[in-house]
């Protein structure tokens, strides 16, 4: 008892003293604003070839207008610049004039030019808390600057937000402009857009080998539907699917090896795994309803599909042999177009809701369902971009469909072409 | 001492096991107070009042106070997915955008308009490891009181961080959900004087976002006379929405 009432106190004043002590915390949950300042001036020639053709300036238009479509940024006017000529080091930079604009990121840039390319030596820094993030070098053919300046949006990407952007990446696509469906491709900033099929047909559901070399389609060029095989590269085109039926929406697994597709040569429509050149078919579902709209997980052990076995149809997933078949998506009564997040955690789909189709995403084991579009016309095809941080759809909500991207929350979102006529069922191509 | 003086007015034999459930309880207060000042059972976490019901208005969800950190908000989640209309979507990411709006939403809110302009000053604390701010419903019935001039202070640092933090929802890696922890030293006049991070996301990238707001934030508003410290130790608390991902 002799040592209790000192034991009594000092167990007491701690006590006491850590309850008046604790600590107020206030939360921060609501951002301001949604993009990075940042600043990016002139380029500045440190070579000694004048840069009379504006090289520099085509490389930062490049730059600038990628980190303006991915909205992660916010360009600066250089009209604001305090700076005037600085240097590339982190001594010569004046960190206070470029905070006191607002920036919070700043890219330099010196470059050297030789006869047909140009060098290039990158810097970027945080200018709030004053420490360079990224120094890196880089070379490109003078006739290729647009390669260059997506490689350099994609690091300044990095930099901020530790993942690379997807500039360089292409889009696959139905146009309707001639008044069939055709297949197109373009660059995700909607430059390079050509023309790959010439069917005076019915082309469909585009996706791109996992080199990014080739396409696979659906097409009724011959009757059909079959399914086609485009090579990018040599134009030359074959037929990987011509049985009795139907032969529809193709997706090459991840290793290019296997073909997952819907066939109905032997009576209802069945997903079928099918070799590289479309040969020896194995059945995986035994349904005698409608399955179809296969889609791969990205270690490409499962598929993602569309069935009408509940009554209506809904995203199932089931292993890449067909057994342990779940149902995914309840909420809903038309769900369809599943697409496997390339994190591999969620699946990306339209569904109907009301008169229009809107898409949705949702975790694999059916939790967790958002809403990314909200009834602003059909909203439809959704493709994840390669790292899964962005969504491709087609959506009417302007008239006709044209193609748009999202962030894979729904939030921002961007419209990529302006067709006047028709632009569809976008499919993202590899890096 | 009275504590001895009552000891004495006890049965003999009881005293022994009085004295050992007594010492045993302050031993655990003391505990759980010590484990507080380090971890985050005993933080006070500071959430206006406005907030925590503008991200409740849906449903009955994020109740009571023991749901909290990420994870266990699960209640929280599974009642917001069903409740996942076009209209909470739209009504929520309007009123994410500014802390104006957000008041004014809630004015819209039925049944509550009347409260709204005192309790914007109200106490929004609560106590424990109440969490994220979906999940402190409490704060109005089992939190702390809190002076209303400190917590007015509390709702100016907090208006003035997410001013200027630029944050590019849904296109962070991991854009999921997420918390971290800065720890800020105030002078009376509001300025930063040093601030650091205690607790990170797990993405250093996102904690960088969340350290430039606090730079880009010094000075903070001066340090009301009701709140005595010579410098302020502050907490914030940086966390996501949990809408979407």
């Amino acid at each position: 008892m002799k040592y209790l009432r000192p034991t009594i106190f000092i167990l007491l004043s701690v006590a006491m003293s850590s309850v008046l002590w604790a600590k107020v915390y206030i939360t921060i949950d609501s951002p301001g604003r949604s993009r990075f300042p940042i600043a990016i001036p002139e380029l500045k020639n440190t070579g000694t070839i004048p840069d009379v053709r504006g090289f520099s300036k085509d490389l930062l238009k490049v730059i600038e207008n990628d980190l303006d479509l991915c909205g992660i940024f916010q360009i600066i006017d250089p009209k604001a610049f305090l700076e005037k000529d600085g240097g590339l080091s982190r001594d010569e930079v004046n960190f206070q004039d470029w905070s006191t604009i607002g920036a919070e990121g700043l890219v330099k840039g010196g470059f050297v030019l030789k006869e047909k390319e140009i060098a290039l030596d990158l810097r970027i820094f945080d200018v709030i808390q004053g420490f360079q993030i990224s120094a890196k070098s880089y070379r490109g053919a003078l006739n290729n600057l647009r390669e260059m300046g997506h490689k350099v949006a994609n690091e300044i990407v990095k930099a901020f937000t530790g993942e690379k952007g997807f500039f360089g990446t292409r889009l696959a696509f139905i146009s309707t402009v001639t008044g069939n469906k055709e297949i197109y491709i373009m660059d995700i900033d909607g430059e390079n857009m050509r023309r790959v099929t010439f069917d005076n047909s019915i082309a469909l559901s585009p996706v791109w080998s996992p080199d990014g070399t080739k396409l696979l389609y659906t097409s009724y060029k011959m009757k059909g539907p079959h399914l086609f095989v485009h090579d990018l590269i040599t134009g030359n085109e074959k037929a990987i699917s011509q049985r009795p039926g139907l032969n529809i929406g193709a997706a090459w697994s991840p290793d290019g090896r296997r073909i997952a597709c819907t066939l109905s040569f032997e009576g209802s429509s069945e997903i079928y795994i099918l070799d590289e050149s479309g040969n020896n078919p194995k059945q995986l579902t035994r349904t005698y309803g409608i399955n179809v709209s296969p889609s791969w997980s990205p270690d490409g052990s499962r598929i993602a599909f569309v069935s009408d076995r509940g009554g209506n149809p809904q995203i199932y997933i089931m292993d890449a042999n067909g057994k342990g078949v779940q149902r995914v998506t309840f909420s809903g009564k038309y769900n369809v177009s599943p697409a496997w997040s390339p994190r591999g955690d969620r699946i990306a789909y339209s569904g109907m809701r009301g008169e229009y189709f809107d898409i949705f995403s949702i975790a694999i084991d059916g939790s967790d369902m958002i809403q990314l579009t909200h009834g602003e016309g059909n909203n439809e095809y959704p493709s994840w971009s390669p790292e899964g941080r962005y969504i491709a759809f087609s959506s009417t909500r302007d008239g006709h469909p044209e193609l748009y991207l999202m962030s894979s929350n729904g939030i921002y979102v961007r419209r990529l072409t302006n067709s006047h006529s028709g632009a569809l069922s976008p499919t993202w191509s590899p890096r | 001492m009275k504590i001895a003086s009552l000891l004495d007015a006890l049965d003999p034999e009881l005293r022994p096991m009085l004295t050992i459930s007594f010492v045993f309880h302050i031993a655990l207060l003391g505990f759980m107070g010590i484990y507080g000042r380090l971890g985050a059972r005993g933080d006070i976490l500071f959430a206006p009042v406005y907030k925590v019901n503008l991200v409740s208005i849906p449903g009955e969800a994020g109740g009571g106070g023991g749901a909290v950190l990420p994870e266990s908000g699960s209640k929280g989640k599974s009642a917001g997915v069903e409740l996942m209309g076009v209209e909470r979507e739209k009504a929520i990411r309007d009123a994410l955008k500014s802390t104006k709006r957000i008041v004014e939403a809630l004015k819209s809110v039925k049944g509550r308009g009347a409260e709204i302009a005192g309790k914007e000053k109200a106490p929004g604390g609560t106590k424990g490891r109440a969490g994220s701010s979906r999940a402190t419903g409490v704060s109005s019935s089992g939190g702390i009181v809190m002076d209303p001039a400190i917590s007015e202070y509390y709702i100016m640092v907090k208006n003035r961080i997410e001013e200027v933090w630029s944050f590019p929802e849904g296109l962070f890696v991991p854009a999921a959900r997420w918390e971290l922890r800065i720890g800020v030293r105030v002078d009376r006049n509001g300025a930063i004087e040093e601030s650091w991070l205690e607790k990170s996301s797990g993405n250093s990238y996102l904690d960088r976002s969340a350290l430039r707001a606090v730079k880009k934030a010094s000075p903070l508003p001066p340090i009301p006379a009701e709140i005595r410290d010579d410098p302020l130790d502050l907490g914030l608390l940086f966390t996501s929405q949990e809408i979407g991902r």
